[in-house]
């Protein structure tokens, strides 16, 4: 049969007034498989890079014993741990500051300094500080100056312009108070990151300098130990070590909520999958019940069971197309939304930035019009089956 | 000429573990240019015989051979109901989402040798000739029961077969359709096709040229 013929018959067979449920229907469970099969996709292949990237997450500070080690003797001992890639006292790992330039209703202009060896980030613009205490230092590329960025406070398209500000001098106060001539000299990639977006780093020394002058006043001392792991499951073998008491991270990760949502995805597509097989069942069940007539019509003027069956499986292909694309579109639209449902308890994890990719779409396509078709094939069975005397003398 | 022969047909249905014998070594031979009438009591076996011949009932013994085409798998069967049979049923079986013209033009998809163009011509000069082709537009629900038959004889006819087969086609019709679609057959018959038909109606006897009584199994001919 012509290509145009066949058009001709499939475009009867398509436009009806069953159809637009079974659309409608196929629509939502498709975008219900497109989302979960997209989050699990994309949480399993970006989870190990935003760990990676996220400087953070590796960071842990060490409790000892003063009275069986010295901070001296236990910074020597850290540093010559292979695990350790970077050991500093407090007043080389933490300060903050506010930044005139950047408030605005929505951001205080709040920043974290973080202390840390150069090296350590991927640059885009600009380049990265330098050692020698320099008041130099590097923000993220998903800058956002303020420690409140939960949701509806926190939107990525919400940037300041950061790539202006570059050697710039800038209106900042060390720790809210004192006027300093820090300059941003670089932006890193924190695409893969989970650390907080108003993070910005600076070299130990700057760090040192700027702690010495402005807060002189804390028993550093007495503080514990900060040091940078090369991997935070790495902990233990810092634990081990004489005297020392116990290791902290300074960030727990959020795993709970990842694992419920992924476990709820999970259960989302095992019963999206189970309705679209049984609903492409009885849907197609009853449609063929209620073409029964149209069948017999179609093998008394002489089509065979393979056309008529070639009509079927076109039409599921091409309601399924139409299903996955507009499932697709909803998808987009509402992922991001759907999203935030979830990790709202979690700040953190409200920086993920999942995109459905185009493997996911690939993946999530063949899988959803393999469930249909599948359906459509069980209940195809019956047109070889049919007595077509009964629905001659219906 | 002889374009349909059945050779040898029995027929039996096995239902609750009782046999019923339908028919049993049937032998007939029809011709073209014939008017057929089958006729029979309720029941006999007519419309297990005409179903059989286009492959809707699968014979227990024999062959059924059509213009030279041996019935013997669905293939064969599709074949011979798209090439060399048109079928008329009582309840007329119409598609409801097409135009009397879509629904006549139905059967020519599969053929090659229409394109789409050349069978709507077709299927407009058919329903001229039938009296309804100020009614091409109209779906089926849209037409009286004497016009949906006539549709779907132009239908079966559309595809230019040499054989006719309609069971009952005026059981649903008044007098007056009834004798209209009598007199169409007749016509194609004189025409030059195997006509046959299968009515209960007495009125048949006027227009056929041979006259079947199925009974008891057996075949039985008059005229
Ligand atoms: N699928 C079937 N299963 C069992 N018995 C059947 C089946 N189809 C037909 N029969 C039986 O075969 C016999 C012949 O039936 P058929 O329909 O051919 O009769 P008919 O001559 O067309 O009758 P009518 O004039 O009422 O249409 C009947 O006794 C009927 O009960
Ligand atoms: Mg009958």
């Amino acid at each position: 049969m012509s290509i145009s013929k066949y058009l001709k018959l499939l475009s009867k067979q398509i436009i009806n007034k069953n159809n637009i449920v079974l659309i409608i229907l196929y629509i939502a469970l498709s975008s219900i498989i497109i989302f979960c099969i997209s989050y699990f996709n994309g949480v399993n292949s970006l989870w190990d890079k935003w760990l990676n990237n996220s400087y953070d997450f590796d960071l842990a500070y060490v409790l000892s014993d003063n009275n069986t080690i010295t901070q001296k003797e236990l910074l020597k001992k850290l540093q010559n741990n292979p695990n350790v890639l970077d050991s500093f006292l407090y007043d080389e790992f933490l300060g903050s500051a506010i930044i005139d330039d950047f408030k605005s209703s929505i951001m205080s202009g709040e920043i974290k300094m973080i202390g840390t060896i150069n090296g350590n980030k991927k640059i885009l613009y600009g380049r990265d500080f330098k050692e020698d205490g320099s008041m130099e230092m590097i923000c993220p590329s998903n800058f956002f100056p303020d420690p409140v960025y939960v949701n509806q406070r926190y939107n990525f398209n919400n940037t300041v312009g950061l790539k202006n500000y570059i050697d710039k001098p800038l209106n900042i106060k060390y720790l809210g108070e004192y006027e300093i001539p820090m300059k941003i000299v670089g932006i890193f990639d924190a695409t893969y990151d989970l650390s907080d977006p108003n993070i910005c780093y600076v070299s130990h020394l700057t760090l040192k300098n700027l702690n010495n002058k402005y807060q002189a006043n804390l028993d550093y001392e007495r503080m514990p130990i900060y040091i940078q792991l090369d991997n935070n499951t790495n902990i233990n073998s810092i634990k081990n070590i004489e005297g020392v008491l116990d290791v902290v991270l300074v960030k727990q990760i959020k795993e709970d909520t990842i694992n419920d949502v992924i476990r709820i995805c999970g259960i989302a597509v095992i019963l999206a999958t189970i309705m679209v097989f049984f609903l492409s069942y009885f849907i197609y069940k009853r449609k063929l019940i209620n073409q029964y007539k149209y069948i017999g019509l179609m093998k008394i003027v002489g089509y065979d069971n393979y056309i008529i069956k070639s009509l079927f499986y076109t039409e599921t292909l091409l309601i399924s197309i139409i299903s996955i694309v507009l499932g697709y579109l909803i998808n987009i639209i509402v992922s991001s939304k759907f999203l935030e449902l979830f990790l709202y308890s979690d700040p953190q994890l409200a920086l993920m930035n999942i995109s459905i990719s185009k493997t996911t779409v690939a993946i999530a396509f063949i899988f959803v019009l393999i469930i249909f078709s599948l359906a459509v094939k069980i209940v195809l069975k019956n047109i070889s089956k049919m007595e077509i005397k009964d629905i001659i003398y219906d | 000429m002889s374009i349909l022969k059945l050779v040898n047909c029995s027929k039996s249905y096995i239902k609750q573990n009782k046999v019923i014998k339908v028919f049993s070594n049937l032998n007939y031979s029809f011709d073209c240019g014939k008017f057929y009438a089958i006729m029979g009591d309720s029941g006999s076996g007519k419309s297990t015989l005409i179903n059989s011949i286009v492959g809707f009932v699968s014979l227990d013994t024999g062959s059924i051979v059509v213009d030279n085409i041996l019935l013997n798998n669905d293939k064969s069967a599709a074949k011979i109901r798209m090439e060399k049979v048109g079928l008329v049923y009582q309840n007329f079986l119409l598609h409801d989402n097409m135009t009397a013209l879509e629904n006549v033009m139905l059967p020519t998809y599969l053929n090659k040798s229409f394109t789409i163009n050349s069978a709507k011509k077709q299927a407009i000069y058919l329903l001229d000739s039938i009296g309804l082709k100020e009614r091409k537009n109209h779906f089926p629900k849209e037409m009286s029961g004497g016009e949906q038959q006539r549709v779907a004889i132009a239908r079966a006819l559309v595809n230019n077969p040499k054989i006719i087969i309609a069971d009952e086609p005026t059981g649903n019709l008044d007098k007056k359709n009834e004798q209209f679609i009598f007199k169409l057959l007749k016509k194609l018959s004189k025409d030059g096709k195997c006509v046959i038909v299968v009515s209960h109606n007495n009125a048949i006897k006027k227009y056929c040229d041979v006259l079947i009584e199925l009974r008891d199994g057996k075949i039985y001919e008059y005229k």
